[in-house]
């Protein structure tokens, strides 16, 4: 319900304010003189005992006052007339105050002019939650109205809203503050979330980034990363619900990774780090939430793995002699992106005695082939991270990006006769009638090379992707940028 | 003073809605079998079909050509129009 400001003088104050004080001889003054006083009303924004010797004073210590009545800086006094504001004086101005009061001699003994100050209404946070209280906010999702004395934690975990660990309230405020982090209208629908094929909106991915504990900043890399989602050639539907164990895996290039405080360096693909952390997890809430996608009911993965509750990192641009994977990816240098891949946990690889590209090389692609299976070709794409201890021996020798994965493609093709189903004792493998051909592990694109690490350790990473990227047309990584 | 929190779903769903419970036969039905296209699907639905009929039930027939994309929009709607319970073949 709106307040209604009667006809009259409103005067608002603190009592934490020098400003205020200077005027109060003044405003005592004013109140005993009758003309005004009867017509003069003083919100009191902080200690409510402040001039409250004064009938005119009414505490405003839920500040819905000064909300409504748009307060920056205290004092400010406003003159309504005819229900409307039709004068307004910002601090301590002696000639305006006398124009309102229409009192040639108010304040005479005071200095001309003093600046007033800051409202409690603008201080950091008070905005949004003021909004969330009295404003007409722009958001259309259901309310949900729990307890004075329910634990919002508790809730969210009975009603199915959390990924198994607790999440962050999602109040009006915390949504407000959170939308703040896109230009983008909270009611533009981003696209339908498999399997429900239901509407997301910008709205409905801040209530999940909120519950995620993600910061405002982190919404443009949220956006992007949904968008790559709901690409068709990402197959988001699959990934969620396969036996498999691969879930959205994000990685982030370019200025804003640093900007959002994201880790490429040590423990990247750890704990520790809150954007790299949040931005993953709730790209799954939204997959959860919005679209349905529950383990248990539609996904039905085997073993799952740690990573589905959010996967994110950045990768390391820090040494110029990489070209970073957005640029291998089409986009120019500089650019902000996410790509995202399908994928499984991380697969170590650890070694500390190849001194020469050639035998890094050999040694990465006797890892690579154990990708889903050693005996299972072009069937899954695959992401390594290479550390910056095993970059800098391809990288002494001159060995950019492009020669790395030339090179490694070129070292995981093998005899067909080592593969087909059957041979050395395994039944898994490929049809026996490619025994006479030589193999290559991967499609043509199908190994993507990210730099990402602490300094010290031979030790780099390797991802595989969901097996539905066996139908090569069906299921890609996506590149997407981010837009700020 | 209660606490207000916004919904973080679809909101398809009444908080309160629980699924149908399964039926006890399938004599009054129109049952539907639904290929959703994983490998050898469609022979364990020949399969399926055939024992239904050698018991007196016509199935009718829908299908989506990959399991790893939903179903088109006039997949689900012929099902909606056309069944009272859907059968799904899961299968390698």
């Amino acid at each position: 319900m709106s307040l209604h400001f009667e006809d009259g003088f409103h005067l608002v104050v603190k009592r934490d304010c020098p400003t205020c004080k200077l005027i109060e001889p003044e405003i005592r003054k004013l109140v005993e003189s009758g003309d005004f006083g009867q017509n003069l009303r003083i919100y009191i924004q902080d200690d409510p005992s402040y001039l409250s010797d004064l009938s005119q004073s009414v505490s405003d210590a839920s500040l819905e006052s000064s909300y409504r009545l748009k307060i920056e800086t205290v004092p400010t006094l406003i003159r309504f007339e005819k229900g409307q504001e039709t004068s307004r004086s910002v601090g301590w101005v002696r000639k305006e105050w006398s124009q309102i009061l229409n009192d040639s001699m108010f304040g005479e003994h005071l200095p001309e002019s003093r600046p007033g100050c800051g409202s409690l209404t603008v201080m950091p946070g008070a905005k949004e939650t003021l909004d969330a209280r009295f404003g007409d906010l722009p958001l259309n999702s259901r309310t949900i109205e729990i307890g004075e004395f329910d634990d919002p934690i508790e809730q969210a975990f009975e009603r199915g809203w959390s990924d198994g660990l607790p999440i962050v309230p999602p109040t009006g405020e915390r949504i407000i503050r959170m939308l703040s982090g896109t230009r983008r209208h909270p009611q533009e629908v981003v696209g339908r979330i498999p399997p429900n094929l239901t509407e997301c909106t910008v709205e409905k991915v801040a209530i999940n980034s909120v519950m995620a504990g993600c910061k405002p900043e982190y919404m443009p890399v949220l956006l992007a990363a949904l968008e790559a989602a709901l690409d068709p050639i990402f197959t988001l539907h699959g990934l969620l619900c396969t036996t498999c164990f691969s879930g959205p895996i994000i990685i982030v290039n370019g200025p804003i990774a640093e900007k959002i405080g994201m880790n490429w360096g040590i423990n990247a693909l750890g704990q520790g780090n809150r954007a790299n952390s949040t931005i993953g997890r709730a790209l799954q809430l939204i997959v959860r939430n919005v679209g349905g996608g529950i383990p248990g009911e539609i996904d039905r993965a085997t073993l799952g793995y740690p990573g589905k509750i959010g996967f994110c990192f950045a990768e390391d641009e820090t040494d110029s002699s990489w070209q970073p994977l957005s640029e291998a990816q089409g986009f120019q240098p500089g650019s902000n992106t996410v790509t995202l891949f399908p994928g499984d946990g991380v697969h170590g690889f650890g070694d500390q005695r190849s001194r020469t590209p050639e035998e890094l090389t050999r040694s990465l692609a006797m890892a690579l082939q154990g990708c889903l299976h050693p005996k299972m070709t072009e069937c899954v794409y695959a992401i390594l991270i290479l550390s910056p201890e095993h970059y800098s021996i391809f990288r002494n020798s001159g060995w950019d990006r492009r020669r790395i994965t030339e090179a490694l493609m070129e070292a995981t093709v093998r005899p067909g006769k080592d593969l087909i189903r059957g041979a050395h004792g395994v039944g898994e493998g490929i049809d026996p009638s490619r025994k006479d051909e030589m193999v290559p592990k991967f499609f043509e694109d199908g190994l993507l090379v990210v730099r990402a690490g602490g300094p010290a350790g031979l030790f780099s990473g390797i991802l595989t992707s969901w097996t539905g990227a066996r139908h090569k047309e069906e299921c890609k990584p996506v590149t997407k940028e981010i837009m700020l | 003073m209660n606490q207000i929190l916004y919904d973080p779903t679809g909101e398809t769903n009444s908080v309160f809605r629980k699924p149908q419970s399964l039926p006890t036969n399938l004599w009054d039905k129109k049952v539907m079998l639904f290929d959703i296209g994983k490998p050898r699907s469609k022979e364990f639905l020949d399969y399926f079909e055939e024992n239904l009929r050698q018991k007196g039930l016509v199935p009718k027939r829908a299908a989506k050509p990959t399991n790893a994309k939903t179903a088109a929009q006039e997949v689900i709607d012929f099902m909606v129009k056309e069944a009272d319970v859907v059968i799904g073949a899961l299968s390698d």
